[in-house]
C-alpha cells in the first residue's frame, strides 16, 4: 500500500475542470468496464453536469456493456439523466474524406503525389478521424434542435494503440508545409502549370488540419483539462505495455496520474489452490508496481464472478473506483451481480 | 641525396601511394576519426564516451536480472537506458557536424602527403640522373624522350621515372587486386540426364 497517493480515482472524479478523460490500455484488460464505471461515477457525483461517453471501437462494446443499443448519435443511458453514449466508427466517414482528399487523377501527377504523400504522414489517419469525431460531437442536437454541450467527454480508446499518435501531427505537418512553401517559391510557375488549383486545395486542407490539431494539442497538454487513465491487469505483458503507453503519453506531454489494475483475485483466505497461486503472482507484480509508480494512483479492482453488464451492475462495481475495495468487507460483491 | 636512394625512395613511395588507394580514403578518415575520439579532450566527446560506457553497464545489468522477478528494477533500468540512448543519439548528431569538419582537414592532409613528396622530388631533383641505359640498346627517339628534361642521352631522370613506374605499378596493382578480391566462383555441375 502506498501512503502518499490514495489508491482511488477520487481525484479524477472531483477534478472540476476536466474536460477530456481518456481511458486506455491494451488487450482485453477491462477498458470499457472502467470507462463506463468512470462515466457513471462522474454522472452520479455531478447531477447538474452533462457527460458523454464515446467509443471509437467498431466492435460496439458500449452497447454490450450497458445492454442498450447505441449509435453514432448520442443517446441517453437508460436510468441516468446526464450521461449519454456514442459509438462512432470513424473509418466509415474517413473513407469519404480520403476520397475527397486524394483522388487519383491520371492527368495530374502532382495531385496524386500530394495525395500519396499526405496519406502516408504518420498520424494523419488518426488525426483526420479524430477531427471527424470532434465535429460530430459539436453537431449533436437535442430534440428541439439545440446544440448539446457536454461538460466532460470520456473516451474509450480503441484497443489498437497509437490513437493519440496524431498529437505529433502539428510538428510533422509544420515541417512538411514549410518545405512545400519553399518548393512552390522556387518552382512556382512550373507547379502552377501542373494544376496549381488542386495543389492549393490540398495545401489549405493540410494547413487547416494542422491548426485544428494544434488547438486540440493545447487542450490535451493542459493537465487541468485532460487526463489519461491507464487500465491494465497484474501480469508481466500487460504491465510492460502499460509502461510503454505511459512513456508515450509523457512524450506527448499528456497528464497521466492514474492506473487501474483489474481482475485481481484477493485470494489470501480462499481455499482454491489455483486462485491462491495466481493471487501470489499478482501480488508479486502489485508490489513491484507500488515501487515503480509511486507518483500514480494505483487503483485495485477485483475480478468478479461474472461479466459486469448493465447500469445497475456497473454502478455496484464502479463504487470501488472511489472507495478502495476491501476483500474482507466487500467480498460479497464477487457473486452479487444480477444476471442480465 | 644519392641517386640510388632517390630511386628507391620514389619506387617505395609509389608503392605506398598504390596501397593507400587500395585501402581507400574513407577508411583512413574513419580510422583517423576513431583515433581522434580516443585522444581528444573535447567535452562533448568525453560526455559521449561516458554515456556509451553507462549504456553498456546498464545493458549488462539489465540482462542479468529477470524481468518477471524484479520488474520494478528492470523497468527503472529500462527507463534510464531509453533516456541515455536518446542523449547518445543527440550527441552523435551534433558530433557529426564536427566530424565533417575534421574529415575535410584529414582529406587535405591526405592529399598533401600523397602528392607533395613526388612534386618536391620532381622539382628539386629534376636534373639528377637516376640511372643510365647503355648506348645503342634503345632506338634514338626513345632515348631522346627518355632523357626528357634535357639530361644526357640515355639517362633517366625523376620525371620520366615517376611517370613510367607509376603506370607500371598501377597495372601490376590492378592485376593483383583483381586476383585477390575477385569472388570465388563455384564450378557448375554437369546436368545429369533424368532417369
Amino acid at each position: 500500500m502506498d501512503f502518499e497517493l490514495e489508491p482511488s480515482l477520487k481525484s479524477v472524479i472531483d477534478h472540476e475542470s476536466l474536460k477530456w478523460i481518456f481511458v486506455g490500455g491494451k488487450g482485453g484488460v477491462g477498458k470499457t468496464t472502467t470507462s463506463s464505471s468512470v462515466a457513471i461515477q462522474l454522472a452520479l457525483a455531478n447531477p447538474n453536469k452533462n457527460y458523454l461517453l464515446i467509443s471509437t471501437d467498431p466492435a460496439h462494446n458500449l452497447s454490450d456493456a450497458f445492454c442498450q443499443k447505441f449509435g453514432k448519435d448520442a443517446r441517453k443511458v437508460e436510468g441516468m439523466d446526464n450521461l449519454s453514449c456514442m459509438e462512432i466508427d470513424p473509418s466509415a466517414s474517413m473513407q469519404e474524406l480520403q476520397a475527397s482528399f486524394g483522388e487519383s487523377d491520371g492527368n495530374d501527377p502532382l495531385k496524386s503525389i500530394m495525395g500519396d504523400v499526405s496519406s502516408s504522414i504518420p498520424g494523419i489517419d488518426e488525426g483526420l478521424s479524430f477531427m471527424e469525431v470532434m465535429k460530430h460531437i459539436k453537431n449533436q442536437t437535442s430534440e428541439d434542435n439545440e446544440v448539446i454541450k457536454y461538460d466532460t467527454i470520456i473516451f474509450d480508446t480503441a484497443p489498437t494503440g497509437h490513437t493519440l499518435r496524431f498529437l505529433q501531427l502539428p510538428t510533422t505537418l509544420g515541417k512538411l508545409l514549410s518545405k512545400f512553401n519553399e518548393l512552390s517559391g522556387t518552382l512556382g510557375p512550373l507547379m502552377n502549370m501542373m494544376g496549381g488549383n488542386q495543389k492549393q486545395e490540398i495545401f489549405a486542407k493540410l494547413k487547416d488540419l494542422q491548426e485544428q490539431v494544434s488547438e486540440v494539442n493545447k487542450q490535451f497538454q493542459d493537465p487541468e483539462l485532460t487526463t489519461f487513465i491507464c487500465v491494465c491487469i497484474s501480469e508481466f505483458l500487460s504491465l510492460y505495455e502499460t509502461e510503454r503507453l505511459i512513456q508515450e503519453l509523457i512524450s506527448y506531454n499528456m497528464d497521466v496520474n492514474s492506473i487501474v489494475v483489474n481482475q485481481l483475485l484477493f485470494s489470501d483466505d480462499h481455499d482454491c489452490q489455483r486462485c491462491k497461486a495466481r493471487w501470489k503472482m499478482q501480488t508479486k507484480y502489485l508490489d513491484q508496481m507500488d515501487e515503480l509508480y509511486e507518483d500514480y494512483h494505483v487503483v485495485k479492482m477485483p475480478l468478479l464472478g461474472m461479466e459486469i453488464r448493465g447500469v445497475d451492475n456497473l454502478k455496484k462495481f464502479s463504487k470501488f473506483l472511489i472507495e478502495p475495495y476491501d476483500p474482507k468487507k466487500d467480498g460479497a460483491l464477487v457473486f452479487d451481480l444480477e444476471e442480465k | 641525396m644519392e641517386s640510388w636512394s632517390l630511386l628507391v625512395f620514389i619506387t617505395l613511395f609509389l608503392l605506398f601511394q598504390k596501397v593507400f588507394n587500395w585501402i581507400g580514403q574513407d577508411r583512413v578518415k574513419q580510422a583517423a576519426w576513431i583515433g581522434y575520439q580516443q585522444v581528444s579532450a573535447e567535452a562533448e566527446i568525453k560526455h559521449l564516451h561516458a554515456v556509451r560506457k553507462e549504456l553498456r553497464q546498464i545493458y549488462v545489468e539489465r540482462s542479468a536480472i529477470s524481468a518477471q522477478d524484479q520488474y520494478a528494477k528492470w523497468t527503472k533500468l529500462n527507463r534510464r537506458f531509453d533516456k541515455l540512448e536518446k542523449e547518445k543519439n543527440d550527441l552523435e548528431l551534433s558530433l557529426g557536424v564536427k566530424r565533417e569538419a575534421f574529415n575535410a582537414k584529414v582529406a587535405v592532409a591526405i592529399k598533401l602527403v600523397t602528392t607533395l613528396p613526388l612534386y618536391a622530388v620532381r622539382f628539386f631533383f629534376a636534373r639528377r640522373v637516376l640511372f643510365s641505359i647503355p648506348d645503342k640498346v634503345l632506338p634514338r627517339p626513345v632515348e631522346f624522350l627518355m632523357s626528357f628534361p634535357l639530361l644526357p642521352r640515355g639517362s633517366v631522370g625523376p620525371i620520366v621515372w615517376v611517370f613510367a613506374s607509376s603506370r607500371v605499378s598501377g597495372l601490376v596493382f590492378s592485376a593483383v587486386r583483381f586476383l585477390v578480391t575477385s569472388p570465388r566462383v563455384t564450378i557448375p555441375l554437369k546436368p545429369t540426364p533424368a532417369k
